[in-house]
């Protein structure tokens, strides 16, 4: 039985044996023991006595973004992410910050998001999800710095530096999305509605750099993906590399243009309720 | 919105930047400590030419004679001289080491001018008998690239070839998946127009590593003294 604390990357021969790891498994169930405790015991306090605690639809939310954290994060999307193919890395990546973040964060009633965001030490998550053109960059920042080749082929080999490398995806994405307002959000938001188009837009332009680097280019990036073992056989590491590239070229556009359809119908309407009422 | 969150959010973010970069810095390689000592002769061709391979005092293009993959015997030394070579033992059964070494060679020499393409000859050495028979090299071999060379040979005729390159004969190792692996050397051993091994290659050359040094030393063979 193989176990290990994180997904990362190993020298090993890829086999489709189960791995476990308790780490993933822990911070999974601290999550959703965290959601059941502050419904219950907490959210009571929170809200009007004529109001839910939480919605039906929050908590399908909720529930589909935990369920999709679990199923990026552990074996076998994780291991084969962490150590094997550039192409499970991105589709975790693509999941984790246009999928995972924002059904969470609707699966979150604003009173839980407020009791978060005012946890002590959390003042800079805080600060971020204010300030939308931050956490813009913040979000792309990120994403260059942990792609770089020489800090990911570093990182990944190591099970607490491939869990950091996770849990800042995850967070930088959360904060995005509550600054600029997930799925649905939009009418409660306070950002205005042609910034936050412009955030969206702005998605979807910097993702290709990286996207095109890996499309293009001649030799594979990173040594994790070229010296591991082939998780397939026909599917070489040059191979791979380029499909990872047009995963994060062109598999985040469906998300980035549903949401900047639905930004933009928002704005469309409550521009038609101002005109009415003027 | 206080100034202190705010502060902490640059702090936070300077943070991330700097302990990625500590990180990947404290877990990279190590780089080589300085020393007076000077390079060796090989040693300052690889430096001059930003070669990847190991240098090593020159052998001799080893004189051994194995079977190809189509039964007909090939004599190394009189088939691959005068021509940049790689020489590898390795076995078809390798969950490893192999099939990563002729993936990355087959890679690079796809993308290297047909000059160079035409200049290199690979060889691989089946050392596992048993199972290296010559349909299964040339299957595996041709997985990576048709015109790679296998040879096979009895258990005496592989231990001679490899004892003639200088390196120690594989041995059966321990049980894997159902079967056994094969204690192999993991070098790759690169032989020059001179028809000597200035060179040999660990795991770990990348693609483009492969590209530049078969470029280099196809198109300007080991520096004459």
């Amino acid at each position: 039985m193989n176990v290990a604390w994180w997904c990362s990357a190993q020298k090993a021969t890829w086999t489709w044996a189960p791995q476990y790891y308790p780490g993933i498994w822990l911070v999974m169930l601290a999550l959703l023991v965290g959601y059941i405790y502050a419904v219950r015991r907490v959210g009571p306090s929170k809200v009007a006595l004529d109001e839910p605690v939480v919605t039906r639809s929050q908590v399908t939310s909720f529930g589909a973004g935990w369920v999709l954290l679990w199923l990026a994060t552990d074996w076998p999307l994780g291991a084969l992410g962490a150590g094997y193919l550039l192409t499970a890395h991105m589709i975790q990546y693509v999941a984790y910050s246009l999928v995972v973040a924002p059904l969470l964060l609707r699966g979150t009633p604003p009173w839980m998001r407020e009791l978060v965001l005012n946890a002590p030490g959390l003042g800079p998550l805080r600060a971020l999800t204010e300030r939308p053109f931050l956490a813009f960059i913040a979000f792309n920042l990120v994403l260059a710095v942990s792609h770089l080749s020489f800090v990911s082929d570093t990182l990944k080999p190591i099970q607490f530096g491939q869990m950091f490398l996770d849990v800042i995806w995850l967070l930088i994405a959360l904060a995005f999305w509550t600054a600029i307002g997930s799925f649905g959000d939009d009418e409660e938001h306070t950002l205005a509605h042609g910034k936050r188009l412009l955030c969206i837009i702005g998605m979807t332009v910097l993702p290709t750099i990286p996207g095109a680097f890996f499309v293009f280019s001649e030799f594979p990036i990173y040594t994790t993906y070229e010296f591991a073992t082939r998780a397939f056989a026909d599917f070489s590491a040059r191979d791979d590399q380029v499909i990872a590239g047009l995963v994060m070229w062109v598999g985040m556009m469906p998300f980035l243009m549903v949401r900047l359809a639905l930004a933009f119908f928002v704005w469309s309407q409550a521009e038609s309720r101002r005109a009415g009422q003027i | 919105m206080n100034a202190l969150a705010v502060r902490g959010l640059f702090f936070a973010l300077g943070s991330f930047a700097l302990a990625t970069l500590l990180l990947a810095a404290c877990g990279g390689e190590t780089s080589a400590e300085t020393t007076s000592t000077p390079l060796s002769e090989g040693d300052q061709v690889v430096a001059d030419l930003g070669l990847h391979g190991v240098a090593l005092g020159p052998l001799e293009r080893p004189d051994f004679v194995l079977t190809d993959t189509e039964g007909a015997a090939y004599d190394f030394r009189a088939e691959t001289s005068g021509v940049v070579t790689l020489l590898y033992f390795g076995y078809t059964n390798c969950p490893d080491v192999c099939p990563v070494h002729f993936s990355n060679i087959a890679a690079a020499l796809k993308q290297a001018p047909s000059e160079v393409r035409r200049n290199v000859t690979v060889v691989f050495v089946g050392v596992d008998a048993p199972r290296d028979t010559p349909q299964r090299v040339r299957e595996w071999l041709d997985f990576f690239d048709a015109d790679f060379i296998g040879l096979i040979g009895t258990q005496q005729e592989l231990e001679a070839s490899q004892v003639a390159a200088a390196t120690p004969p594989a041995f059966v190792d321990e049980e894997f998946e159902g079967g056994y692996t094969v204690a192999h050397a993991g070098w790759l051993f690169l032989y020059t127009p001179d028809d000597l091994m200035h060179l040999r290659y660990p795991t770990g050359v990348p693609q483009s590593g492969w590209a530049h040094d078969l470029e280099v030393l196809v198109r300007e063979g080991w520096p004459a003294k």
